[in-house]
């Protein structure tokens, strides 16, 4: 394999239009465009580009800095100033980032938000972190509550919540602040722009459904969600970017390639893997080597529908424009019941052929951990396929044990064997 | 009845896992049902007005050994839901006919879901509440959630109902919010008088007795603490924050006290002073469940503060109410409302002069000698040097 990190053009694209993107959020005081912090699950990007603002969100920051080997110092300064040790690193990330001169990862200054826009989705520290954060900047915070679908379900009243709170709180705040006056039509074609790029998505995704698939979906999967969770959803260059990816998969297909890594094409498919929880960010190229040097890719998993879950057929829907947003918000993964998401797990299982289940659980992340050795032993239960559990963090470093977790892998990998043996002579 | 005896029957109600007089009302009338619900907040009205006796379950404490429930949990989320699954792997809740998970965090919103699992004939639900305080938005919201709470019982108990009925429970439920607030004040007044630790328990017994008992359990109480002569002590008042949900074990609160401090207020078993003020009986009963709910209820972390100015000042109110000296933050390990809140409430404490310290505990924890080092310097530093 080559030695050095090889990237897709749909890659290098990303990179300018994230680098683009903290390019005009450390610029606001020439280019005078007003920011709203805001979060991934319930992300509201194409409403916040009807007020001409710009998309800030704390968790990417703390990954970025968690990949830049910069977090761990940020949380161990928050917790210095009396943050518990056992809550979010991405809050502490955060908080921390504040305290060393809120610098981006282009290295200047980040201005301090206009608007916290608390989409609290799927997520009780989004609640009190923004509090944080409103406890340090003292700016205008308005929340949109996002009711859990604790029945595993959407309410005609969840929906109608949301939709009431998006017309007298969410965007009266946005008008206020930006000085732009509200116009539907504009969202309309943001979200046709959305489900356009959406489609390709969820083409991309599926693409692990080839036996030797071409894509990795949890270590290249978060690459592929980049612009769709972030900034960039409902703008043309979302759209453009996912006709390129999709090209691209299109053309390993055709050429029979595996998925791309850091060192080059993979050579062979030994195991497929369904992966619950997010990777972790500090050791994220080592965490993904020990996957990709056993020959094990990841054909679906579940992180990758934690800013929106469109391989079910949802897509945002111009026609119906604040409900859509609505139901968007109440769709994502971790604002689904623990059964809905053990049903979501098991069918990724079957629908991709995979040889079982990983679960990655992030101690800082209870939305997504409390209650994973359940929903392993369900999956295991109902699919026959052996599963596995590995513990790190998102951003901590202190949580990353590399051999643990390399002991733990390669375990489950015999295990793997194991079972495909018996069912051999079977 | 003398305090003794009152104490020693919250006692037994406390030690017992079994749940046997939530058991034995039922087993008295074969139409009998028992709704369990955890922390903080559900409206126990509606579930008393379908019939139902509400059962507070608060997970194990340091009295039962979790075996099950470890193999649930990983080791960094808090002890109450794994001793909350112990309890029901072990059949001691087979005999409740359904339980509500309240919106309080993501591990027992989660652990709704694993309940589902667990016990797929029951009636399950988890209760959402609004974190809105606008009456159009919130509020209609949260009636529409507390009228399909109230069809879901009907559908349970297999009877409609009526607003009659709910107005009913509201007024005797309003009658136990005023002996409570009677209690506290009465602590507050004279702590040496009603000790937190016997306040506790017999806040602790509301949860599993039926409310007319626990109203009148409260009614002797109140009369028997008066009689009683107890002395006074020099000790220091302090107010307990951040053990909203997972309950510290008894010895805890008996440490602080013993330590030096008198607990003068707290939100240990916040559920039954949740609403602030008694409600109308005469009204559309969930509209006036909601309208309390919105504008009349307690502040803990689990809610949010819409405006930020009005961070802590719940707990700053609680201070000068209650001639408090200072804070003890005891939260227990993993808490993310109760230690994501903290640095905000310590911040507030501080810009107002409020002494105060800190630590974090389990349901489960068994040496007290460094709490009762902690909180016997805090007593000491605030009778010198304060």
């Amino acid at each position: 394999m080559n030695t050095e990190v090889i990237k897709e053009s749909s890659m290098l694209m990303q990179k300018e239009m994230i680098a683009r993107n903290y390019d005009a959020l450390t610029s606001t005081q020439e280019n005078g465009r007003k920011v709203a912090s805001t979060f991934v699950p319930g992300n509201l990007n194409e409403l916040i580009m009807c007020f001409d603002m710009l998309n800030n969100l704390p968790e990417i920051n703390a990954i970025q800095n968690g990949m830049r080997k910069k977090s761990g110092a940020m949380i161990m300064d928050a917790e210095r100033h009396g943050h518990s040790e056992d809550v979010c690193t991405y809050v502490k990330a955060d908080i921390g980032q504040m305290s060393k001169g809120n610098i981006a990862p282009n290295g200047k200054p980040m201005p301090p938000p206009d608007l916290l826009l608390l989409s609290y989705t799927g997520c009780f520290t989004f609640m009190k972190w923004f509090e944080l954060l409103r406890h340090e900047y003292g700016c205008e915070t308005v929340m949109l509550q996002v009711p859990y679908t604790g029945d595993g379900i959407i309410t005609d009243n969840m929906r109608d919540y949301v939709v009431k709170q998006l017309k007298e709180e969410v965007i009266p705040a946005m008008e206020r602040i930006s000085g732009v006056k509200f116009d539907i039509d504009r969202l309309r074609e943001n979200l046709r722009r959305s489900a356009a790029a959406e489609d390709n998505l969820v083409w991309v995704l599926e693409s692990a459904k080839n036996v030797r698939s071409p894509i990795d979906a949890y270590f290249g999967g978060v690459y592929y969600i980049g612009p769709i969770f972030t900034a960039f959803r409902g703008t043309q260059e979302a759209v453009d970017y996912y006709r390129v990816l999709r090209g691209e998969i299109e053309q390993r297909i055709e050429q029979n390639l595996g998925p791309i890594t850091p060192e080059g094409d993979m050579p062979e498919e030994k195991y497929r893997l369904v992966v619950e929880g997010p990777p972790n960010w500090t050791h994220f190229r080592e965490f993904w080597k020990m996957f990709y040097e056993e020959g094990a890719v990841v054909v679906s998993s579940t992180y990758t529908k934690v800013g929106g879950v469109y391989d079910l057929g949802f897509r945002h829907d111009p026609e119906r424009p604040l409900e859509s947003l609505a139901e968007y918000c109440l769709g994502c993964y971790t604002n689904r019941n623990l059964p809905n998401r053990v049903e979501m797990l098991t069918d990724y299982i079957e629908d991709f052929q995979a040889d079982g289940l990983l679960i990655n659980s992030i101690k800082s992340c209870n939305s997504f951990s409390a209650g994973q050795l359940m929903m392993m032993q369900e999956v295991e239960k109902r699919t026959g396929k052996p599963a596995a559990f590995i513990e790190t963090d998102l951003v901590d470093p202190r949580y990353f044990s590399a051999a643990n977790v390399k002991n733990r892998l390669e375990s489950y990998f015999q295990m793997i064997e194991q079972k495909r043996s018996q069912s051999s002579a079977a | 009845m003398a305090i003794k005896d009152i104490i020693e029957r919250c006692t037994e109600l406390f030690d017992d896992l079994e749940f046997n007089a939530a058991k034995n009302w039922k087993a008295a009338d074969p139409d009998r049902k028992v709704m369990a619900y955890m922390p903080v907040y559900v409206p126990e009205e509606i579930i008393h007005a379908a019939g139902m006796m509400p059962l507070g379950i608060v997970g194990g404490g340091d009295q039962m050994e979790v075996i099950h429930g470890d193999a649930y949990y990983q080791s960094y989320i808090c002890r109450i839901p794994r001793s909350t699954i112990e309890l029901g792997v072990t059949g001691k809740l087979d005999f409740i006919d359904g339980m509500l998970f309240p919106s309080i965090c993501d591990v027992i919103r989660n652990l709704s879901g694993m309940w589902k699992m667990i016990h797929p004939d029951k009636f399950v639900s988890y209760f959402d509440v609004p974190q809105n305080f606008v009456d159009g938005i919130g509020g209609e919201y949260y009636v529409r959630e507390l009228e399909h709470l109230r069809d879901g019982f009907a559908e349970l108990t297999g009877k409609p109902i009526s607003n009659d009925a709910i107005n009913r429970s509201i007024a005797i439920y309003n009658e136990r919010r005023r002996l409570v607030r009677e209690i506290y004040e009465f602590r507050s007044e004279t702590p040496w008088k009603a000790p937190a630790s016997e306040v506790y328990l017999l806040m602790r017994a509301g949860l599993v007795i039926p409310v007319e008992e626990h109203i009148a359990m409260m009614k002797d109480y109140l009369a028997a603490a008066n009689e009683e002569q107890r002395p006074l002590r020099d000790s220091c008042r302090v107010v307990i924050n951040g053990s909203f949900c997972e309950q510290p074990p008894l010895n805890l609160i008996k440490t602080i006290e013993m330590s030096g401090c008198y607990i003068v207020d707290d939100d240990y078993l916040l559920g039954n002073r949740w609403l602030l003020e008694d409600l109308a009986t005469d009204g559309n009963a969930l509209q006036v469940l909601a309208d309390a709910f919105l504008h009349h209820s307690a502040d803990t972390a689990a809610k949010y503060c819409t405006r930020k100015e009005d961070v802590g000042q719940f707990l700053l109110q609680s201070v000068k109410q209650h001639k408090a000296e200072g804070v003890i933050f005891a939260a227990p390990s993993f808490c993310d409302p109760a230690l994501l809140e903290r640095p905000m409430l310590t911040d507030r404490m501080t810009e107002h002069d409020v002494p105060h310290i800190s630590f974090k505990y389990a349901e489960n924890s068994g040496q007290m000698q460094p709490i009762r080092e902690q909180t016997g310097t805090f007593a000491d530093t605030l009778k010198l040097w304060s």
